[in-house]
């Protein structure tokens, strides 16, 4: 394998390779930016010059413009409170934060720094272990992906601050409103009242635009001043890159769960990117510290939709399974020209697949090394007062609401969202959660009937095969367990102590 | 409690009895629906109607809930906060994007007591230029508006 690889790093690094990943990753760059706007829609507009590509080139393209424009959206997550792309929403939660607090540069040298290893990481996974990967995520059938989904909205419930009870409703409406549309089982629509436009699905932009930016400027214009609340900036990009080096354990964590969630198909980099801050903040020895500006609340969600980007890549090249509207496009490009996915590719086609794998890494160091000169100019849009800010970007979010489909529909879409989130954000309802109902839905309720179908209606498949039952048993400890330890615990204590209980919290 | 503590409770509790009708409203709609489609969202109404009662009546709010986490804004800024949105929506559908970009960044920045004229329309210039040939260099159309049209742009 290691001379494959050496052969495919000569070839990545020939210059028309070279100039196609550089022009490719500037160009996501500048697109994933832009909220709306996107990878996803970058790689479609540039799609069909594949066709008059050499097929390395061509998939070199679609690729670094999927890495590059994957990381970018943390850089409007982190200036201004809106993913340029999905796959960043939870990046917001940490982020924001830490640019309310002036250390917009510290929170994007974090972000550059994780998302560069978490692409290293997922590159490395994709080269060295695709194959024995494969049969992993071959050991997933319906059950467990339904069971998958359920442990998703459990991790969100359980790491709701304050309430499980409202981690678990939003995550509930998050469903509820996966279902507004065209079942994607049967194909029925549901809760449309004869209205076309409601049959197609409501997508997840304009929800995140709402729920994220819309919402968020609605309270920059109650509150005033500047998004930094102190007015200046302090901390530098090397700050942030150099503290990323100091939580090794969340990078790990935010590898790992992007990983698996590149392997499963109907995952996906947003739910990595959520999935990686709730059990970031799970596993923490002070949750109160997150959305309050964590530096892991930034590591792991973005070590883990970039690994989780280059991990999709296994299942699309060794299965011919994508799992995303990126790598369905890379998959299709694949084909076009004449290849086949699975495991004779790697064998049949390795000068191609190597060159790649080797591009991916090459493509991986160059948006961080672009991030890293372009960004910090970025980091004084914190500084300007919101009171111009927030109808600049009300413009930009509605705009590229209607940008994303060309659909007014979309556009009141963000609108209702923006209320919901300002409403929620107000009075301590985790929108986390009804994203992540969102984005799981489709997913879950596909697996459920899937499930069904395989048992002739029986629910026992949930609990008889041994992987999906020890997920459910793990959604019953996350909900329960916190509960019953504190139950044990706090009884203990309150025989051993006797603590007055109007102690302040620390937040 | 402070006062701003009560108005955080109350609205929660509001909150979810809104989101609790949606529910109810969902699971009466599914009733309606072939057994294969309506079985999933059944499911999920019924557990969502449930946890929005139990928090419409008190339950799972912390003793943190009770805490305001924001100052209580002024009426007439909660006001223009939540008709802005809306109202630019409109705006982009009934005039189009370059009317409703110009007109929406100064009125909403004056309303919000922003008053540098000069920045203001360096502003609104230069996000309605960077979006409006931005966009359609990449091929992205922008919205032309009920009244101009195609013949606006």
């Amino acid at each position: 394998m290691l001379q494959y690889f050496v052969h495919g790093f000569a070839t990545a690094l020939q210059w028309d390779n070279l100039s196609v990943i550089a022009l490719s990753t500037f160009f996501g760059l500048w697109i994933g930016v832009i909220p709306g706007l996107g990878p996803i829609m970058a790689m479609a507009l540039l799609f069909p010059l594949t066709f008059t590509m050499e097929p390395l080139p061509g998939l070199l393209m679609l690729a670094s413009i999927h890495v590059a424009g994957t990381y970018s959206g943390s850089i409007s997550a982190i200036m201004i409170n809106v993913p340029g792309d999905p796959a960043s929403a939870a990046t917001t939660f940490d982020g924001y934060a830490m640019a309310r607090q002036g250390k917009v540069r510290v929170a994007l040298g974090l972000s550059v720094m994780s998302s560069l290893i978490g692409a290293l990481a997922g590159s490395m996974a994709l080269i060295v272990a695709a194959q024995p990967l494969v049969g992993i995520a071959l050991k997933f059938g319906p059950a467990e992906n339904f069971a998958l989904a359920m442990l998703g909205l459990c991790v969100v419930a359980a790491a709701s601050r304050g309430s499980t009870i409202k981690g678990l409703m939003m995550g509930c409406l998050g469903l509820a409103i996966g279902f507004i549309g065209t079942d994607e089982v049967l194909g029925y629509p549901r809760f449309t009242f004869g209205i076309v436009d409601l049959e197609a699905k409501i997508g997840i932009v304009p929800v995140l635009i709402g729920l994220f930016a819309i919402a968020e400027l609605m309270q920059l214009m109650l509150r005033g001043g500047t998004i930094a609340d102190a007015g200046g900036l302090s901390g530098s990009l090397s700050d942030g890159i150099r503290e990323t080096f100091r939580h090794p354990m969340s990078l790990v964590r935010g590898i790992l769960v992007g990983t698996f969630c590149g392997l499963v198909p109907g995952a996906g980099a947003v739910t990595a990117n959520l999935l990686a801050y709730i059990v970031e903040k799970r596993v923490a020895r002070d949750p109160s510290r997150f959305g309050q500006g964590a530096p892991e609340g930034i590591i792991a969600p973005e070590a883990s939709n970039n690994a989780c980007i280059h991990a999709g890549l296994i299942p699309t090249l060794a299965l011919g399974l994508p799992h995303s509207a990126g790598t369905a496009l890379v998959l299709v490009a694949v084909t076009v020209h004449g290849l086949r996915p699975g495991p004779m590719l790697f064998t049949g086609s390795s000068e191609l697949v190597y060159g790649f794998f080797a591009g991916l890494l090459i493509g991986a160091v160059m948006f961080a090394a672009f991030g890293i000169l372009l960004t910090r100019w970025f980091a004084v849009i914190t500084i300007v007062p919101t009171k111009m800010l927030a109808p600049a970007l009300l413009v930009v979010g509605l705009v590229g609401t209607y940008a994303f489909s060309h659909s007014y529909l979309d556009v009141i879409y963000a609108v209702i969202f923006g209320l919901i989130g300002f409403a929620a954000q107000r009075f301590s309802f985790p929108v986390i959660g009804l994203v992540m109902g969102l984005v799981l839905g489709g997913m879950a309720e596909t697996a459920f009937h899937q499930a069904l179908e395989i048992s002739d209606g029986s629910y026992l498949i949930f609990f008889e095969r041994p992987l999906s039952a020890s997920i459910f048993a793990l959604c019953a400890l996350m909900l329960v367990g916190p509960r019953l330890w504190t139950l044990v615990g706090g009884n203990r204590r309150a025989r051993q102590l006797s603590v007055p209980r109007d102690i302040p919290e620390v937040r | 409690m402070p006062e701003n503590a009560t108005h955080s409770a109350g609205g929660g509790r509001l909150f979810a009895a809104l989101i609790g009708i949606f529910f109810g409203v969902q699971f009466v709609l599914a009733l309606g629906y072939p057994s294969d489609p309506r079985l999933f969202p059944l499911i999920v109404s019924a557990i969502g109607f449930f946890l929005a009662m139990a928090l419409t009546l008190g339950f799972g709010f912390g003793e943190q809930d009770g805490e305001p986490t924001q100052q209580r804004p002024g009426r007439r800024q909660l006001e223009l906060a939540i008709l802005a949105p809306p109202a630019f929506g409109f705006g982009l559908w009934l005039l189009g994007f370059w009317l409703a970009t110009l007109v929406a960044i100064p009125a909403i920045a004056y309303l919000l007591g922003y008053r540098n004229r000069a920045v203001i329309a360096a502003v609104t210039v230069g996000v309605a230029l960077s979006i409006g040939v931005l966009f359609p260099l990449v091929h992205v159309p922008l919205p032309h508006g009920l009244i101009f049209g195609r013949s606006f742009l």
